[in-house]
């Protein structure tokens, strides 16, 4: 059996002055199990991977209830930067396919 | 012979099974979001990203002389980054993240590598291409 589940979760409220704060999480888990009976032995192995992302902070008060984000900003960063590298490359091969063409036309 | 016959297995293969639902669902909040803690009037929350994986096995094999061989074993292991801390007054929460400038400034590197590669190898293809268009007129 293999599972991927992705659950939100929150925690006990924080309490400050008159507003509450309400922490939440996007839990993604992974599982992989099998066992084997036979007659004369038994095998059984599994394993699984969790991963738990701060995904916001809820807060309420007497103004009402308002979200507030957390994001990851260093993998923003690095997927900024993917996608640069994606475009460098495309930028190059496009330059290289227009001169080529403009070499065939002469 | 049966699951039924086999209580033992069975039973060994039920905590394992047990055992990686209980990893699975210890996930909780408490595992990224700090204690509170008290800073100047304020209420500090520290927030980082977890990570984690593991593994769990086990075999017994009964011998001809009726002698059971079993072992098992397991291993795990864990990541957690900071990601940032959240600021709680009366007045106003906010989060504070912070970006791990090592790591960026590496990609940004790497980013600048690759750049010069493949600006470069446009420049060969281009350049190499427009020399071979060029005709000494003693080729036809």
């Amino acid at each position: 059996m293999s599972l991927i589940q992705h659950r939100i979760v929150q925690g006990e409220p924080i309490c400050v002055g008159q507003k509450e704060v309400v922490p939440e999480a996007q839990v993604t888990s992974w599982l992989q199990r099998r066992a084997t009976i036979g007659t004369d032995h038994s095998l059984g192995w599994g394993a699984g991977m969790v991963s738990i992302q701060p995904t916001a902070l809820v807060e309420r008060g007497p103004m009402g209830a308002r979200r507030i984000p957390i994001r990851d900003e260093t993998t923003r960063m690095l997927a900024g930067l993917a996608a640069g590298a994606v475009f460098v490359w495309f930028l190059a091969e496009v330059a290289v396919r227009l001169a080529t063409n403009r070499g065939g036309e002469k | 012979m049966t699951l039924e016959e086999k209580p033992a297995r069975k039973d060994h293969i039920d905590e394992l099974f047990t055992r990686l639902d209980e990893l699975q669902k210890s996930a909780n909040v408490n595992a990224v979001f700090g204690q509170p803690v008290q800073v100047e009037g304020k209420t500090v929350i520290p927030i980082a990203t977890v990570r984690y994986g593991f593994g769990l096995g086990f075999g017994d094999q009964e011998d001809p002389s009726s002698e059971v061989n079993s072992g098992g074993g397991g291993g795990a292991g864990a990541i957690a980054k900071p990601l940032g801390l959240a600021e709680i007054t009366p007045e106003s929460t906010r989060v504070e993240t912070v970006v791990d400038e090592q790591r960026v400034i590496r990609a940004g590197m790497l980013l600048g590598a690759w750049s010069v590669f493949w600006i470069a190898n446009a420049l060969i293809r281009i350049l190499g291409q427009s020399r071979r268009g060029e005709c000494c007129g003693k080729c036809e």
